[in-house]
């Protein structure tokens, strides 16, 4: 099923909408948002030099460190009166970001949400378990809001507590999972340590998950423990949380909400704009909030653009699974390293857990990464040249694939620490 | 005629064994034989133990990889030629030793008993039968 019309346009209507909008948000942004105002000044440019969708590339950029630095409400084109929620995000130093929204930016959002979840094949019979941690981070509420909009019955369980998690789960029947895929992996794990099989017990039929990055290496793992079909969306807290873009049932990209958010994919060194299906960094500009006009936000994630119309009836464009990001990129001897390659080689061998831990150290000024994963396989247990053989396929397939060595170590079985939201995947103890 | 032995995962760092024989000590479990296989980065321990269940059951509550095998125990006479014997009856019969290790004391006065694994369990089983040399089977209390 198909939410909304506004998915099925043809391109030069999808175009038009985009552009009669843009005009509207740099306007709102010029005239509400004296930081945006001094911007275009610097850049020599007025709302009126706006007339193609191409002219997007003369607004200035924003970044994560923009919203810090106007922190909190430098950034907000809307005073008190009309705002009517604030969501943050985790910031991890500093100054969290802050983000509002009028009532109209949260029937948007309720609505880009809706579609997301229709794309992913739940209806209103569903009923969704929600196990993002609710309060000031946007993926919950967001969800929640999108969810009951299309009349599924949501359980607001919020995040830890796994062993509650199944047992509500259980007992609730529910048909929906919502959370971080990490997270949702967890709870497989916990499931099967309380003796139930997650296929079987459970009656989960669809996820929907964000919030972290993943691979099809673990959508395809969370389909086998749990025999449901993973779905994946993307959306940023600055932007307003969840809601920019989701998987159809055709799994060929996610579909971004295009009447409502204008997508570049730019090269991350010069910023200039990359062809449809080159990888390079998405820049986002939101075209409908009345709170928060940002121009062209730079995500920092790693994906590609792709404007063919989907077997699944939708026109709206696909943006690949995210494959990285900017910052998450390591550098080890010089070769770009990024942690979902390491993920990618885990998840295709047999025997090897779902947590690991990636250790970035310097040895006599030379950097060294070490991988330590866990077995989880007691048939490795027969012999030593069985875990030999294990460590040699992934020594080999990791040197394959990153064009590095890594070293890699197996450990005990759930020695490496386990989160409840956003898995902590790589240690950096390199001497700054 | 087979024993229950227990094979636990070790990461080879310092203390990995040590925290194993804490947790069986803490949970009154006595070790009667032991052996360690190493890798470069792992090894693997192997045990016999007077309450096997237990001890996996309390190993992997703490998160340790467990598993459980059938090997064979023996208890040759104590005299010189007897474990030759042993190892001579096996390779006659083509089977392939995996491991071999042996207790700690004795289960019985003056006899060592010995461990063994090897590529080919049955056939081991009725090589050794036929030599007439005790075998311990898990019905004993070992
Ligand atoms: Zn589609």
């Amino acid at each position: 099923m198909i939410w909304s019309l506004n998915e099925t346009l043809p391109r030069e209507d999808i175009e038009e909408i985009q552009l009669k909008r843009l005009k509207h948000a740099v306007r709102n942004a010029y005239k509400n948002v004296p930081y945006y105002r001094d911007q275009f000044k610097k850049l020599g440019i007025k709302p009126k030099d706006i007339q193609t969708l191409d002219d997007v590339r003369l607004l200035p950029m924003t970044t994560k460190e923009d919203f810090r630095l106007n922190y909190p409400y430098g950034l907000f084109a809307r005073d008190a009166k009309d705002i009517v929620r604030y969501h943050a995000s985790s910031g991890t130093t500093g100054n969290p970001v802050i983000v509002g929204y009028s009532r109209k930016d949260l029937e948007n959002w309720k609505e880009d949400i809706a579609r997301i979840v229709t794309m992913a094949g739940v209806t209103k019979r569903d009923t969704a378990h929600i196990s993002f941690g609710y309060g000031l981070f946007t993926g919950a509420l967001g969800l929640h809001q999108g969810l009951e909009k299309v009349g599924a019955g949501v359980v607001p369980m919020s995040s830890g507590n796994s062993q509650k998690q199944i047992k509500m789960m259980k007992d609730m029947g529910a048909t929906v999972l919502i959370g971080t895929p990490s997270y949702a992996l967890r709870l497989g794990e916990v499931a099967q340590e309380m003796g139930l099989d997650p296929r079987e017990d459970l009656k989960l039929r669809v996820g929907c998950f964000g919030g972290e990055g993943s691979t099809e290496a673990m959508r395809n793992k969370l389909n086998e423990v749990f025999g449901m079909f993973a779905t994946e969306n993307y959306g940023l807290s600055e932007l307003g949380g969840p809601g920019v873009s989701g998987e159809c049932t055709q799994l060929t990209g996610m579909h971004i909400n295009e009447d409502h958010f204008l997508c570049e994919v730019v090269d991350p060194v010069t910023l200039e704009p990359l062809p449809p299906g080159e990888v390079g960094e998405l820049v986002i500009t939101p075209l409908t909030k009345d709170v928060l006009p940002v121009m062209r936000y730079r995500t920092k994630d790693l994906t590609s653009l792709h404007y063919e119309p989907c077997a699944c009836g939708r026109t709206t464009a696909r943006m690949s699974k995210v494959s990285g990001r900017t910052d998450d990129m390591m550098i080890i001897s010089g070769v770009n390293v990024f942690p979902s390659q390491i993920e990618e080689v885990l998840f295709s061998t047999e025997g090897i857990g779902t947590n690991y831990l990636i250790k970035i150290k310097t040895e006599n000024h030379i950097d060294k990464i070490e991988i330590d994963v866990e077995v989880v396989d007691n048939a490795y247990l027969e012999s030593v040249d069985a875990l030999e053989r294990l460590h040699k396929e992934l020594q080999t397939k990791m040197h394959t694939t990153l064009g590095i060595r890594p070293k890699i170590n197996l450990v005990e079985n759930k020695s490496i620490e386990r989160s409840e939201g956003k898995a902590k995947r790589i240690l950096d103890l390199r001497e700054k | 005629m087979f024993i229950k032995q227990l094979s636990v995962f070790l990461q080879n760092e310092p203390g990995r064994l040590q925290n194993v024989t804490e947790i069986l000590k803490d949970g009154g479990i006595d070790i009667r034989a032991l052996n360690v296989s190493e890798g470069k980065e792992f090894g693997i321990l192997r045990c016999l133990l007077d309450d096997t269940y237990k001890a996996k059951f309390l190993l992997e509550e703490n998160g340790y990889l467990c598993k459980l095998s059938d090997v064979l125990a023996i208890e040759p006479e104590d005299k010189i030629g007897s474990v030759n014997e042993v190892l001579k009856a096996l390779s006659d019969g083509g089977i392939n030793l995996n491991y071999i290790y042996s207790t700690i004391r004795p289960l019985h006065e003056e006899k060592p008993l010995l461990v063994i694994s090897t590529s080919d369990q049955d056939k081991a089983l009725e090589v050794l039968q036929n030599l007439e040399i005790p075998l311990v089977s898990s019905k004993e209390k070992i």
